[in-house]
C-alpha cells in the first residue's frame, strides 16, 4: 500500500504544478518570485516521492520529502504574511476562497501529514519499476524541465520582478 | 536563478531513475541550497505586522 501512496503522491504534486501552469497560460497569471520558489519546493518533495517510487521506501528520501515540504511551508507562510493584514493586498486570484499561497501553504502541510501516515504503515514499500511508475517519473522530469523554460521566459537568466506583468523573452525578442 | 534551479532538480531526477542515485541526491543537495539561498535573497520586505 506504501508503495502505491508514493507513487500518488508524485502524480499529485505533478498535477499541482501543472495546475500552476492551467493558472499561468489560461488566465494570464504571472507566478511571483515567492511563487516560483513554491514550485520548487512541490519539486523537491516529488523528487523525494521518486526516490522512494524508484529504490522503495528508505528513511532518507522521507527526509528530502520533508526538507521539501518545510521549504515550501516557510516560503508559502512567508506569503500569507505578507498579505495576511487587511488591506495589504494580495496576489493571483482566490481559488475556492484562499490565493494560491494558502493553498500551497496547506498542501505541504497535508504532504507533512501523509509522510508521518507513511511513515507509520506497517510493511516496505515495493521497488517499482513499471509501466505506470516509468509514465509518473518521466511526467514529473518534464514538468520540472517546463517549469525551468516557463521561469526563463519569464525572468530572464537572473531574477524575476517582484510583480511582473510580462515575459522577459517576449519583451527581448520584439527587441524592448 | 530559479531557472537553474528548476534544471537541476530536473537533472537529479533524471539521474536517480536511472540507477544513479547517488549523483542525483548530490544534484539535489545543490538545488536545495541555492533554494534556500535564494529564497534568503527575496525575504526583504517587511512584514506589516504589529501588536
Amino acid at each position: 500500500m506504501a508503495g502505491a501512496l508514493n507513487l500518488l503522491g508524485l502524480l499529485g504534486l505533478t498535477a499541482v504544478q501543472v495546475a500552476g501552469f492551467a493558472f499561468q497560460f489560461g488566465l494570464g497569471e504571472l507566478p511571483c518570485p515567492l511563487c516560483l520558489l513554491q514550485r520548487v519546493a512541490f519539486a523537491m518533495v516529488a523528487f523525494g516521492f521518486l526516490l522512494n517510487v524508484r529504490y522503495g521506501a528508505q528513511a532518507m528520501h522521507y527526509g528530502i520529502i520533508l526538507l521539501g515540504a518545510l521549504f515550501g511551508m516557510s516560503v508559502a507562510g512567508r506569503q500569507v504574511l505578507l498579505h495576511i493584514v487587511p488591506g495589504s493586498g494580495a496576489y493571483g486570484s482566490a481559488v475556492l476562497g484562499m490565493h494560491f499561497y494558502t493553498w500551497a501553504f496547506l498542501l505541504f502541510g497535508a504532504t507533512i501529514l501523509a509522510t508521518a501516515v507513511l511513515l507509520l504503515l506497517p510493511g516496505e514499500a515495493p521497488v517499482r519499476r513499471g509501466r505506470w511508475a516509468a509514465v509518473a517519473v518521466y511526467v514529473a522530469i518534464a514538468v520540472t524541465a517546463a517549469n525551468a523554460a516557463t521561469t526563463f521566459a519569464e525572468c530572464g537568466p537572473i531574477e524575476c520582478p517582484d510583480d511582473p506583468v510580462g515575459y522577459w523573452l517576449l519583451t527581448v525578442l520584439r527587441g524592448g | 536563478m530559479v531557472t537553474l534551479i528548476f534544471m537541476l532538480l530536473a537533472a537529479a531526477m533524471l539521474l536517480a531513475w536511472r540507477d544513479r542515485k547517488a549523483a542525483g541526491v548530490v544534484v539535489f543537495a545543490v538545488a536545495a541550497v541555492l533554494a534556500a539561498a535564494w529564497f534568503n535573497h527575496h525575504v526583504t520586505d517587511p512584514l506589516q505586522l504589529g501588536l
